[in-house]
């Protein structure tokens, strides 16, 4: 019951967003190469970690006339804000010499709009808080799909090894899983953060400000770097009063420019902390390889959408609408047990077969096992899940099976689906043939028969041995 | 030759009366302290019918959120500004981010002299998404008397100083 859980929550949320889901990787990818080819710009700055603010503001002094503001991005661009001989002027300068590389351009409004539909499907708040429902949902998604993941595997110590599976679209399913379902639970989360922190979405409380005496305490701007610095506004005029303001990563200061002594001390809250985590963890825009990753990260997310669809097409919709069957008054009826729709296609496919033959045949899931009035033949097709379990739709038949009691006694035979990659190959067929060898109202028509990663010709050859025999008895 | 220099007068005189002369403003804009949203700003000199004679700053780099600031935005659509070539790379280039709560600016706009002593007034106004808009955040008589003095706005602007260079 608990796995069926899982797969129908992971399928509903997944049909639900997949179409924001598109939307909002394909823009991820563009967004993606964004921050990748910014981050190979001149203006790019590396050495930031080691560039003090007082040597930055000693090479700024030989090149402007009166500078204004120091601003640090995330893209480790350096722009400065001032008079120069041109007058008042801005642009990317390199920090260690003060000189200008070039100057700030409007941002490019292809990537301007395709930024507007990532975050908010250019339908302003109600886009905005759209876009952090599917970014929590896909957190979701992603904790779901892993716990699918595991289970499908036969849990977490067969994690790394070689997968075996026959369905393309599954296969692609499961190895985008294991590849990228952090990157996937991180972007979900923090683009999640974001949104809610637009929205006041936390307690407000008294900003958190401590004021100092007069020369009590100073500020060493040369152990400050330019890493740690988001913007500094210089002081309004030369009196000695006027302060400059420092906006760095978890703090803010102002110091008076005489002595370079504290005047306050803003101390961030830890909401504006993970917003600022969120922002870089999110975007990428500081840092190549993190930029790398959520590039890759959207595109396997566009191909999770495709195949995720692909599958559900195949599975999930067959596997959850009810058979409305002749099962009153069929003779033969044929139980399948699956997981992923494999064993369903095939016991749709001996339903065809045997009533091409004229039988009257019902099918159901083994979940569904009821007293079949009519029945004198069961046929029982089944895949195993897991470590040996029961598909989602089979998980109840052991208790039916011991509580029910057929009216006439039945000849039945049990077609097993597996993989033998796995040690415990058709292990819930087996349990099975244990089960029914144990009642004596049933009696074996054929063996069972194991059939591997679904091998077509296999099963013809089972189908034409059970044909030749619901024609002989 | 008497005609060709009077003629080169006549010419300086032309040159120099087409040549714009400006008044520099440095000014230091301070936002009060609040969370959310960064706040869109824009100063704009108007006449006394509150008509928009020049918008000479604009904070905020996402035009889609300009219609927040309402009377700025009324005056876009009415002239037809989105497509002036002075209007939008002054948006573009010149302008910054939005400023969010209790950050400051420092940065300078420029005022054609013309437009001083001649009962305009500068219009600061401001708005933050869902959190209001005040149209006179800053409203005040524009000559250069006013523009020396420091002055607390009715809304998000928690102080603003101003100093004019004469050029």
């Amino acid at each position: 019951m608990i796995s069926r859980i899982w797969r129908n929550t992971h399928f509903l949320l997944a049909i639900s967003i997949s179409l924001f889901l598109i939307i909002a990787s394909i823009s991820g990818v563009i967004l993606g190469i964004e921050a990748l080819i910014d981050q190979t710009k001149p203006q790019a700055i590396y050495s930031l970690e080691s560039q003090s603010l007082k040597a930055t503001m000693e090479a700024l002094e030989d090149q402007f006339e009166d500078v204004y503001e120091i601003v640090v991005t995330e893209k480790k661009f350096v722009v400065v804000q001032g008079i120069t001989s041109n007058g008042f002027e801005t642009f990317y300068v390199d920090p260690r010499t003060g000189i200008k590389i070039k100057n700030v351009s409007p941002s490019n409004p292809f990537f301007n709009h395709v930024r507007s539909l990532h975050r908010s499907l250019f339908l302003k708040k109600t886009g905005r808080i759209l876009v952090g429902i599917v970014a929590f949902l896909l957190f979701l998604l992603s904790i779901t799909g892993v716990i699918l993941l595991v289970k499908r595997l036969g849990g977490v110590m067969h994690f790394f090894l070689p997968l075996k599976e026959n369905n393309k679209y599954r296969k692609v399913h499961i190895t985008l899983g294991k590849w990228f379902f952090i990157p996937l639970l991180i972007i979900g989360i923090s683009g999640a953060y974001l949104v809610i922190e637009r929205f006041d979405g936390f307690s407000k409380k008294e900003s958190n400000i401590k004021k100092y005496e007069a020369g009590e305490k100073k500020l060493n701007l040369n152990t400050l770097y330019l890493s740690d610095i988001k913007r500094v506004s210089y002081p309004f005029s030369n009196l000695k009063n006027d302060t400059y303001t420092i906006e760095l990563k978890k703090r803010k200061v102002s110091i008076r420019q005489g002595d370079l002594s504290l005047v306050d001390e803003e101390i961030f809250h830890v909401h504006q902390i993970l917003k600022n985590w969120s922002y870089y963890i999110h975007t990428g825009e500081s840092n190549v390889f993190i930029a790398f990753i959520l590039t890759l990260s959207s595109l396997a997310l566009i191909f999770f959408v495709i195949s995720g669809l692909k599958i559900s097409s195949q599975t999930s919709w067959n596997l959850l609408t009810p058979n409305s069957n002749n099962n009153k008054e069929a003779h033969i009826i044929i139980l399948y047990g699956s997981e992923t729709g494999n064993s369903f296609e095939f016991a749709k496919k001996l339903t065809k077969a045997l009533r091409r033959e004229k039988h009257s045949v019902g099918l159901t899931s083994l979940n569904n096992y009821c007293v079949f009035p009519k029945a004198k033949k069961l046929l029982v097709l089944t895949s195993t899940y897991g470590d040996g379990e029961a598909p989602f739709n089979a998980n109840d038949f052991e208790r039916l099976f011991a509580d029910l009691v057929q009216p006439y006694p039945i000849d039945y035979s049990i077609l097993g689906f597996g993989s033998k990659s796995y040690p415990k190959y058709c292990q819930f067929a087996i349990t099975l043939e244990t089960l029914f060898k144990k009642n004596l109202n049933f009696n074996e028509l054929t063996p069972l028969f194991k059939i591997n990663n679904q091998s077509e010709t296999d099963y013809l050859i089972w189908e034409k041995t059970i044909i030749n025999k619901l024609k002989t008895s | 030759m008497k005609t060709f220099f009077s003629f080169l007068l006549l010419y300086f005189l032309l040159l120099n009366s087409s040549v714009e002369e400006y008044v520099e403003v440095k000014c230091m804009l301070e936002i009060v302290n609040y969370r959310g949203e960064g706040a869109y700003i824009a100063i704009s000199v108007i006449d006394k019918s509150e008509k928009y004679i020049k918008t000479v700053y604009v904070f905020g780099d996402d035009k889609s959120w300009f219609s927040e600031m309402k009377s700025f935005w009324r005056n876009l659509r009415e002239n037809n500004l989105f497509l002036d070539k002075d209007f939008y790379p002054l948006v573009d280039a010149i302008s910054g981010p939005t400023i969010s709560g209790s950050e400051r600016r420092l940065f300078q706009f420029k005022i054609p002299k013309n437009l001083f002593n001649s009962n305009y007034n500068l219009r600061i106004e401001t708005a933050v998404e869902d959190k209001g808009y005040y149209v006179n955040d800053i409203n005040i008589n524009l000559n250069p008397e006013n523009l020396k003095k420091i002055y607390q706005g009715e809304g998000f602007i928690n102080k603003i100083q101003f100093s004019a260079v004469d050029k």
